[in-house]
């Protein structure tokens, strides 16, 4: 037996080999599948961790203790300068301290995905400083941070190693002259309440006497503030109030225990490493974090989204290739049973028992199974790393082999089963019908009922697809590739009898008309092309593969153009610089004097909601809207910009050193009650805003005034306020008749015009309390406050500036009426246009006008993340231009770079992996193609040298070859752009390729019929490569045959 | 009578063969075809007979049938003691691998084209060989039977049309059957192709007294094998036996005249039967015809 079986495979080795590479392929496709993914994974997992915000790869549990290190101690400055050090005696017993918090937390958050890192920090005061030294309040932070010299630039000195050696920022040793070798004494501190502040006349924060004095060995600088290293304790926030700029002054822990201090707080941060970040470790990492402390769970939740939506897409086109591969191995060995037909007979006549007929029957495709396996999932692993290396745009080696054995060996067993089902007609056929060449008409009706099948199994699927919310899965994501090949079986079916028809008509037309050479070359091909037994199934193949690749190239387009929509949205301009956070005004000050044009820069805010629940909402200057911001399309920019370019009443503004004030108080209660008021002016210069302090008012009319020095040049005056004492319930009036600035002490002052009361707001918090009323008469504005002791922060009587309500343009889902926590107040809005959607803030949101807003805030110099957003002609000096107006770019991101990002995350992946394995799908049916025009090559060289004899001329029988081969192609070329815009219509919005389909304006019936016909085109043109080699090779044996001559 | 196949001893020893009243019919989409319309022949073991008759007139499917390969529509077909229309598909192809050898019409047909002469003979007796008690002869004995001694490595591509047929036989006689069905042996040969081919079949029937059954258009043949079966119109219609022509009687009284006859005297024509001391005379209006019955 093994010898004819030998002798069987060497006989027939080209049929042999064929099958075996088809298998291979196939075995290969199903052993890479689940080798890609775990790359795919891999690679996703690199790109979220890479594009994730420090808060999204760090997490941290900290502490906050209250002790008195220092504090009791007596000592105080000493005259001579030379400091003292407090006593360090040991502390007073703390209640607030957890001792087993750094271990508990360390332990916690060292699992392999952790990198932790302990720090602690203190706040002490530099006020008593040297001579010369800037006067400005300087409250840093003492910092002890692990590993702290290996992530800071020394500037000038060395680390820190010893007891009581610092390291400080270059920018505070120069502000406090110190040098290397400098001693430096350090006060405790601590922040006093409001009510101290407004009684003791103190700021928030208040020195204390004891002191120690340290030694400076050094100078630091960072260089990259958000390396994810520092965590997320905000250790370089920029100015505010009165802290002015918070820099680290770095030591060693021993001397932090030494410094007085009231309060310490420990930290234990803890940074993802990447390395460690599998696909086996994400539910351990999530189960480690609280999702209170940090971002990490959304970044993991995005990997997550970026997996399922490749889970989802990959089987879109895989599936129908693992599936047309085994159909064309059923073609190739049923093929190869047809023509060993008459063997089988041979075989069958000589009484052979079952065993020994089905296994020559058989064998021959089943040891070309077998062998392929190993061969298969040999190249398996090579195939998923070169597929990874075409569609990831950054491959990652796997972290797992993510082989699945009980997946390649179901495949394998439909594999056999294919090549074994292809045998059964031979085999359970008798001996007359095997010897006879008569084809089998009732084969056709067999493939009916696989036929039926598929069109039902689309219809469920498509149905399934549109009634379901979650994302595609099981048979509905492969719902395109089924209508496509329903299509293809219905319009199929079209085929034979439409060529018959065709062929008859040409045929019948020869002798009648001119060019019946031709006529005859074209009736001949088509009746050829009718009556070739598999012309349908043929057909289906190719529809099926070029269909499918129409479909993925329309949906790479597509998704393409979605993600550039998407991004350009999304980000808001070609560029945006981070700037850490300012003022709006500080802001817009430094984007004015960086181009002055206006022409490529322009200020934005994310402007804080009080709620997640109200609608996001985004300032910016407006001016410059239509020169910078990327638009939606079908909305006109300029006529936003226009709605949010109202006009409004002009600020007040003084140029004073002096105001003085004319005010009547009153209130119902006690006399020892007292009420606070001052005028709050901004400096036109943008310096820090300036409280006009009148002092505590007394009942009845009185004149207060108050020095302003920094509005010598000009303030605008952004409210009145009048704070009430709470330690008394009662009703405190304040009317205001008159208010006047002097250019300097004695000089005549000048009324500020107070208007009515229209032209004020009350801005003032008290949920569930009466408001405050504010009216005007003939004696000025009268403001009641009635509960008074509910108002702890005070009541702010603003002067209206700009267009109030603030005009905003908001999206259509946008419905809040107010804008709440820009500083504490809520600023009133009204919708003056809407749109689809808005930039940054996608479908959900509101623009208002940045300068409109800054007018509107009680608190101007509230600091908000800020940005700066540059349009392509942008120079690239902008940033030192910007950075000279002492804003500070912490980070830049660019449509290329975001575009980027998405073309990495799951979505892109899987689309791009659908593309290649489309382009698989046609290679496969080419070698369908091949094979059969392989098989059919001698019975048309038969037919051909027959017709020859019978006085056929050459042309015609090669115009009958061109025919028979280019309309088969022709045929399935028409059917799958058909089908492929049928799928696209029935399921190309539900799946998971698109970011934002509405946004992008991908609708379902906004088919991409260029993108698919480009698609469709080159998969048919790729086949008509063989189609023409396999005419050509006829031709050519038939020349050489002596019956064709040119 | 139906007696299951059994794996007995046997030497090689010819089948009997009887046909009794056997008629089949081909239904096909365009209308039924009888094709053979009560059939009654008998062969004695051993015997080789040609069975010779126009193209469509039964011959095919009559060895068709007693090879197994079809199921009469009506009659009985007897193959030594086993009754065809009575056994099981499984029974005819052990019974085809062990009793009954068929040669099919071009010799292509009967071989494997990629397997040498040795393992085409391996293959057609292995049934045979699996069987329990066999004698079979070595491949080499049985291509020196045919002709082709010492070609056993040969391929079918190798050999001459004539040697191509006989290696045809000699795979048909491989498993040493009782019964040897030959199909158009000598078609397409010349005549010394021809006969060597008809002297092999001679050589396998005098050797082995194996039932030898020739489908054949050609006289010659069935002058050569010593008797001559004529099938016409699915009928059996008369019989040449050592080159004298016989008309059968049917089993339902019907004779076929011999094709001469019966161009003189066509259907329709009246006879008068008498029969007297072991002649019959037919008498047709104003003519005398004799058959004797010796």
């Amino acid at each position: 037996m093994i010898g004819i079986l030998w002798s069987m495979i060497r006989g027939r080795w080209a049929r042999a080999i064929a099958v075996c590479a088809l298998a291979s392929a196939t075995i290969a496709i199903v052993a890479a599948w689940p080798a890609y993914l775990a790359r795919a994974d891999a690679s996703m997992i690199a790109t979220e961790i890479a594009h994730a915000s420090t808060s999204e790869v760090t997490t941290s549990a900290r502490q906050v203790i209250s002790v008195n290190v220092g504090i009791a101690a007596p000592s105080g400055p000493d005259a001579s300068g030379d400091g003292g050090s407090s006593d360090t005696s040991s502390p007073p017993p703390d209640t607030t301290a957890d001792t087993d918090f750094v271990p508990t937390e360390t332990t916690r958050l060292t699992a392999p995905w952790f990198t932790t890192i302990y720090a602690t920090d203190i706040d002490v005061d530099t006020a008593s400083v040297a001579p010369g030294a800037s006067e400005q309040a300087t409250i840093p932070l003492v910092l002890f941070r692990q590993n702290y010299c290996a992530h800071v630039v020394i500037t000038s000195g060395r680390c820190p190693v010893a007891l009581r050696e610092v390291l400080l920022d270059d920018d505070l040793a120069m502000r406090l002259h110190a040098s290397i070798g400098a001693a430096l004494n350090l006060y405790g501190v601590k922040q006093t309440s409001l009510a101290e502040q407004r009684s003791k006349g103190v700021g928030l924060w208040q020195a204390l006497p004891a002191y120690v004095a340290v030694t400076v060995v050094g100078t630091y600088r960072v260089p990259d503030r958000d390396d994810a290293y520092w965590g997320t304790e905000a250790y370089f926030s920029t100015a505010s109030g009165d802290r002015g700029d918070v820099l680290p002054i770095l030591t060693q822990p021993g001397t932090i225990d030494v410094l007085p201090h009231s309060e310490r707080r420990e930290n234990v941060d803890a940074e993802l490493r990447t390395s460690a970040v599998t696909v086996a470790a994400l539910p351990a990492i999530r189960s480690q974090v609280h999702p209170f402390n940090t971002s990490i769970p959304a970044m993991l939740d995005r990997v997550d989204a970026d997996r399922s939506a490749l889970r989802v897409v990959v089987p879109l086109v895989a599936v129908p290739l693992l599936l047309l591969g085994c159909f064309v191995l059923f073609l190739a060995a049923g093929q190869a049973a047809d023509v060993r037909r008459p063997e089988l007979a041979v075989i069958k006549l000589r009484g052979l028992a079952a065993w020994d007929r089905w296994w020559l029957a058989v064998a021959e495709s089943v040891l070309a199974v077998a062998i392929a396996v190993p061969v298969g999932l040999a190249v398996g692993g090579p195939l998923a790393r070169g597929v990874a290396a075409i569609t990831l745009p950054s491959p990652a080696p796997a972290t797992t082999t993510g082989a699945s054995a009980h997946g390649e060996l179901a495949w394998v067993a439909v594999l056999l089963l294919a090549v074994l089902g292809a045998h059964l007609r031979p085999l359970v056929a008798r001996v007359p019908d095997l010897l006879r060449h008569v084809p089998d008409r009732a084969r056709q009706w067999r493939s009916v009922p696989l036929q039926a099948a598929i069109i039902v199994l689309a219809v469920a699927a498509v149905a399934q697809l549109r009634a379901q919310t979650g994302p595609p899965a099981g048979l509905t994501s492969v719902a395109p590739a089924l209508v496509v090949a329903a299509v293809a079986v219905v319009l199929g079916r079209l085929v034979p009898p439409i060529t018959t028809r065709v062929g008859l008509r040409a045929i019948g037309s020869v002798g009648r008309r001119a060019g019946s050479a031709r006529r005859l070359g074209t009736g001949l091909g088509a009746i050829v092309l009718a009556r070739r037994p598999g012309a349908q199934r043929l057909v289906m193949v190719e529809a099926v593969a070029i269909g499918m690749l129409g479909f993925a190239f329309a949906a790479s387009v597509a998704a393409s153009q979605d993600r550039a929509t998407v991004v350009a949205l999304d980000l808001g301009a070609h560029r945006v610089l981070s700037v850490g956070s300012t003022s709006p005004t500080q802001l817009l000050r430094a984007v004015g004097a960086a181009d002055p044009s206006g022409r490529y820069a322009m200020a934005a805010m994310a402007v804080p909601t009080a709620s997640s629940f109200n609608p996001p909402v985004l300032a910016v200057d407006s001016t410059r809207l239509a020169a910078v911001a990327n638009w939606p399309a079908g909305s006109d920019v300029a006529v936003a910009a226009a709605a949010l370019a109202a006009p409004g009443p002009a600020p007040i503004t003084v140029t004073a050193t002096s105001v003085e004030i004319d005010a009547t108080m009153d209130w119902s209660t006690s006399t020892l009650m007292q009420v606070a008021l001052s005028a709050v002016f901004l400096p036109n210069d943008g310096g820090l805003e300036v409280d006009a302090d009148f002092g505590l008012t007394s009942l009845g009319r009185h004149t207060y005034e108050a020095q302003v020095p920094s509005c010598a040049a000009g303030c605008r005056l952004v409210g009145l306020l009048v704070v009430p004492d709470t330690d008394f319930s009662a009703t405190v009036g304040a009317t205001i008749h008159s208010l006047r600035a002097a250019p300097a002490v004695g000089a005549r002052g000048v009324d500020v015009p107070l208007g009515s009361s229209a032209a004020w707001r009350v801005v003032a918090s008290a949920p569930g309390y009466a408001t405050p009323v504010l009216s005007s008469g003939p004696d000025g504005l009268a403001l009641s406050v009635p509960a008074a002791d509910h108002y702890q922060d005070g009541v702010i009587v603003a002067p209206i500036a700009g267009p109030y309500p603030l005009p905003v343009v908001a999206t259509s889902d946008a419905t809040a009426n107010a804008i709440a926590g820009v500083d504490g107040s809520t600023v009133q809005v009204r919708v003056a246009d809407t749109t689809a959607v808005l930039p940054r803030v996608a479908r959900r949101g509101e623009l208002v006008d940045l300068n409109d807003l800054a007018l509107a805030m009680v608190r101007p110099n509230t600091v908000l993340p800020a940005e700066v957003w540059l349009a392509p002609n942008a120079p690239d000096s902008v940033v030192d231009a910007l950075q000279a107006q002492g804003l500070r770019v912490s980070s830049e991101r660019t449509l290329a770079d975001q575009r980027a990002y998405l073309s990495r995350q799951g979505p892109a992946v899987g689309i791009a992996f659908a593309l290649t394995a489309a382009i698989a799908l046609v290679l496969l049916a080419m070698a369908c193609l091949a094979l059969l025009l392989l098989v059919d090559r001698s019975e048309r060289i038969t037919e051909l040298q027959a017709l020859r004899t019978q006085g056929i001329a050459a042309s015609t029988a090669r115009r009958s070859l061109i025919v028979a081969h280019a309309g088969l192609l022709c045929a399935a070329a028409i059917i799958a752009l058909l089908g492929g815009a049928l799928a696209w219509l029935l399921t190309a919005d539900r799946l998971p390729v698109f970011v934002d389909p509405k946004a992008s304006g991908l609708t379902a019936t906004n088919i991409p019929i260029g993108a698919m016909a480009i698609g469709v085109g080159a998969g048919a043109a790729v086949l008509a490569v063989i189609a023409v080699s396999g005419a050509l090779a006829i031709a050519r044996r038939l020349r050489a045959s002596g019956r064709m001559s040119r | 009578m139906t007696s299951p196949v059994r794996q007995t001893e046997r030497a090689v020893t010819g089948l009997a063969v009887g046909c009794r009243r056997v008629v089949h019919i081909y239904r096909g989409e365009g209308g039924d075809v009888v094709a053979l319309a009560g059939v009654d022949l008998s062969i004695a073991p051993g015997e080789m007979l040609a069975l010779v008759g126009p193209s469509g007139s039964g011959k095919s499917t009559l060895v068709a049938l007693l090879a197994g390969l079809m199921r009469p529509s009506a009659g009985r077909v007897m193959v030594g003691t086993y009754d065809m229309a009575k056994l099981t598909d499984r029974e005819i192809a052990r019974l085809r691998g062990t009793e009954i050898g068929v040669v099919l019409q071009g010799a292509s047909r009967n071989l494997l084209q990629y397997a040498n002469l040795y393992r085409n003979i391996w293959l057609a007796r292995r049934r045979a060989a699996r069987s329990g008690g066999v004698t079979l002869d070595d491949p080499d004995r049985i291509l020196d039977l045919v002709g082709l001694a010492g070609r056993g490595r040969a391929h079918l591509a190798d050999l001459a049309p004539d040697a191509k047929q006989r290696a045809a036989l000699a795979v048909g006689i491989a498993a040493g059957p009782g019964l040897l069905l030959v199909d158009e042996p000598t078609s397409q040969l010349d005549s010394a192709g021809r006969d060597e081919v008809l002297t092999a079949i001679e050589t396998v029937n005098a050797e082995r007294g194996t039932t030898i059954v020739v489908v054949t258009h050609d006289q010659n043949v069935g002058v050569r094998l010593g008797r001559a079966v004529t099938i016409r119109d699915g009928r059996v219609g008369a019989e040449g036996r050592d080159g004298r022509d016989f008309a059968v009687v049917a089993s339902d009284g019907t004779v076929q005249l011999p094709p001469d006859v019966l161009a003189t005297y066509p259907p329709g024509t009246m006879f008068t039967v008498d029969h007297d001391s072991g002649t019959i005379s037919l008498e047709v209006g104003g003519s005398h015809g004799t058959l004797s019955s010796d």
